[in-house]
């Protein structure tokens, strides 16, 4: 059993505040992701939670217990670090034992548990190596093994797979979701990498510029971001966006942008007296027949194939729109073609307060 | 140049390649004789003839009575009291230098690894012993030890720890460890800069990884920083003992070896062997010994801590 309860938490270096008044309540056994951009303050609040970090102010609870100024050995938490942190004077073995020795475990079981957890991990053959004498991967899971062998409650990771080349970080990334199922513990996971976090996390925590900008399951804050940030930050290629005002054409409440391009008017209508935003991903734009309504004309810029799909860059207006299609040849470079934004995939947002209004 | 370079260039080119390669490699020489004829002039040369004269009976009170004794010298010292006692006062006066320039250099590279104000006036402060030359260390020791004036006697009597006054550095109880107090006093900074350096290349995730495991401060220091500092310690133990080992000026400023042989280091032994009884044979046989011991030891202290110090890279 594991939940952490994080309130009213406030944190400064001197005179730079980075968090003010934030919340966060996370179930026992849950996986949840810490995404931002870079200086966000990912790091912070986990090292908050290891205990590395002073709170300036607010309290974290493990278990309804306040553990705010209890020292990291006293959290029976596990970290795993971003540069793995592997002593290097310590064959691997000795690595995944020291938490145990410190702990004052008798060597009969350090012995056992350290070997289990090489098991899982596939680190039985390099128990007797060196960290520098093992890949960047192997290292990696040497420091998974020392976080795992002493089966806390809670598993902190700060950007884990930072620093493999994508291919391992696409295995890691399955394997560590495979341990968080073996482990029936509560992970704590950080990272700047969106899909990593949309494929790992049972729900994610978007942040920004030390504030939580949306929690909510991956799919959910995907298919309903709650606020312009959020929609910009998740997905890739990012989501188009476009400034547009309330406006009337042929009779019929529209919202049109300066330069002409017309979209459906947001179902339920609150809130759109100002300006708005108007949002679609790559996806949710298709090419559409000339004479279908509200079909917005556009030119073909530039064409890219990723190997899964073709994106294809339209001018619109004064707008360049990202469009996402099925692989396809596609030859018509500076060709016209119409496109339209899925209607039930449009997001609007408040230009003023930048949250979510339809 | 590549074998694949020759093919392509065919058999004049390479003539003219290794021509222009000769020319190149004489203008290197050439530009750089004059620190080579430096080098031989001032080292390889006097090195030569001192060990050339090593292997004489040579006294210059009876100049004429030089002759060619092969390794007699070196032999003979091995039945020399003189000798044998030098090496024990070496030894010893290596043992407490080393021993305490490590733990006062560590403690002290501990103590200004740390956030203090004022760190860095401190840290300037801490080098200027080493600034210092030795002879210059060892005046200035002699005046904390001087028998009537010095600074040791007043503060020791103003505290009534003693009641008469002692020349510290010649007395029998005393000159050795007045000597060693000196050494390490000049000493300490080297050790302290060396330390600092490799501490300040530990990483902090080592020490926030360990926290996590439940290290105490103490266990984080023998289990992480003290692994971490074995390639340090390989430099200090090396420069020390070498220094230790080759000490003359401040005995000779300190001490002048006495009382009686108590001080008389291998150096010192070295010295006064060649000038004072003019017996450059023996000397320079001391000479070699020595440089022979330091090389013996470094060696040694090297298997002892490379393999570990490599680890902590
Ligand atoms: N010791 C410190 N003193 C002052 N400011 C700090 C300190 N440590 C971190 N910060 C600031 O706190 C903010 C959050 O840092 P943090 O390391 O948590 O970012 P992050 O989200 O983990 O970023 P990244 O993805 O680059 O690791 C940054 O703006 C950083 O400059
Ligand atoms: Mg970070």
């Amino acid at each position: 059993m594991a939940t952490i309860e994080i309130s009213d938490l406030h944190k400064r270096y001197g005179a730079v505040e980075i968090f003010r008044n934030l919340n966060l309540h996370v179930q026992d056994k849950e996986f949840v992701v810490l995404v931002g951009p870079s200086g966000c303050g990912k790091s912070t609040l986990l090292r908050m939670l290891a205990g590395l970090e002073d709170v300036t102010d607010g309290t974290i609870s493990f278990d309804g217990t306040d553990v705010t100024d209890l020292k990291p050995k006293h959290r029976d938490v596990a970290m795993v670090f971003q540069n793995y942190a592997l002593y290097p004077h310590m064959s691997v073995a000795k690595n995944m034992a020291f938490g145990l020795r410190m702990r004052g475990v008798t060597n009969a079981e350090i012995e056992q548990r350290v070997a289990a957890a090489a098991g899982v991990l596939g680190l039985t053959e390099y128990l007797e190596r060196h960290p520098r004498e093992l890949s960047g991967g192997q290292r990696q899971r040497v420091a998974m093994g020392r976080a795992i062998v002493r089966t806390p409650q809670v598993f902190l990771f700060d950007e884990p797979l930072s620093n493999l080349d994508a291919l391992l970080r696409v295995d890691m990334r399955a394997e560590v979701k495979s341990l968080h199922q073996r482990l029936n513990a509560t992970f704590v996971y950080v990272t700047h990498d969106q899909v990593e976090a949309m494929t790992m996390a049972d729900r994610m925590v978007v942040m920004n510029n030390g504030t939580i900008e949306q929690v909510g399951a991956p799919l959910q804050v995907y298919d309903k971001p709650a606020n312009v940030f959020v929609a910009s930050f998740i997905g890739s290629p990012a989501m188009n966006m476009i400034r547009a005002k309330p406006s009337v054409a042929n009779g019929q409440k529209v919202i049109r942008s300066d330069d002409g391009l017309t979209f459906p008017h947001p179902k339920n209508n609150t809130g759109c007296e100002g300006g708005l935003i108007v949002g679609f991903r790559p996806r949710d734009l298709n090419v559409v027949d000339k004479d279908t309504s509200g079909a917005i004309e556009a030119k073909v810029e530039i064409v890219e194939h990723t190997g899964v799909e073709t994106l294809v860059y339209v001018r619109a207006g004064s707008h360049k729109l990202c469009m996402s299609i099925d692989k396809q040849e596609w030859s018509g470079l500076g060709e016209s073609v119409c496109v339209l934004p899925d209607p039930a995939n449009t997001h609007y947002f408040d230009e003023t307060t930048k949250q979510r209004v339809g | 140049m590549t074998s694949v370079d020759n093919v392509a260039l065919g058999h004049d080119a390479i003539d003219r390649e290794q021509t222009r390669e000769r020319r190149e490699s004489f203008s290197a020489f050439a530009l750089n004789s004059p620190a080579i004829i430096w080098l031989v002039f001032m080292a390889v040369i006097p090195i030569g003839w001192s060990f050339w004269t090593s292997l004489h009976s040579m006294n210059l009170r009876r100049p004429h009575r030089t002759q060619f004794i092969g390794l007699d010298n070196y032999f003979e010292l091995l039945h020399a009291p003189e000798f044998l006692n030098a090496i024990q006062v070496t030894a010893v006066f290596a043992a407490g230098t080393i021993a305490f320039s490590l733990l006062i250099g560590l403690l002290l590279a501990l103590l200004l690894n740390e956030e203090f104000p004022g760190r860095s006036l401190v840290r300037a402060l801490t080098l200027v012993p080493w600034a210092m030359p030795p002879v210059v260390v060892g005046l200035v020791w002699s005046w904390i030890y001087d028998g009537r004036f010095g600074l040791l006697n007043a503060i020791f009597k103003s505290f009534g720890i003693i009641r008469e006054s002692r020349a510290w550095a010649l007395d029998p109880d005393f000159a050795m460890a007045s000597l060693i107090t000196a050494q390490v006093w000049h000493q300490v900074p080297f050790v302290t800069i060396v330390f600092l350096a490799a501490l300040q290349t530990i990483p902090d995730e080592f020490y926030e990884a360990a926290k996590v495991d439940g290290a105490s401060r103490l266990s984080r220091f023998f289990h992480i920083t003290l692994p971490w500092l074995s390639q340090a310690m390989l430099i200090v133990l090396i420069t020390q003992t070498m220094e230790a080992l080759r000490v003359f000026d401040l005995v000779f400023v300190l001490t002048g070896g006495g009382p009686g042989d108590a001080t008389t280091v291998l150096g010192w032994l070295t010295y006064t062997r060649s000038f004072s009884f003019l017996d450059f044979g023996r000397g320079n046989s001391y000479a070699f010994v020595m440089a022979f011991m330091t090389l013996l030891l470094s060696v040694f202290y090297i298997r002892l801590l490379w393999k570990r110090g490599e680890f902590a890279r």
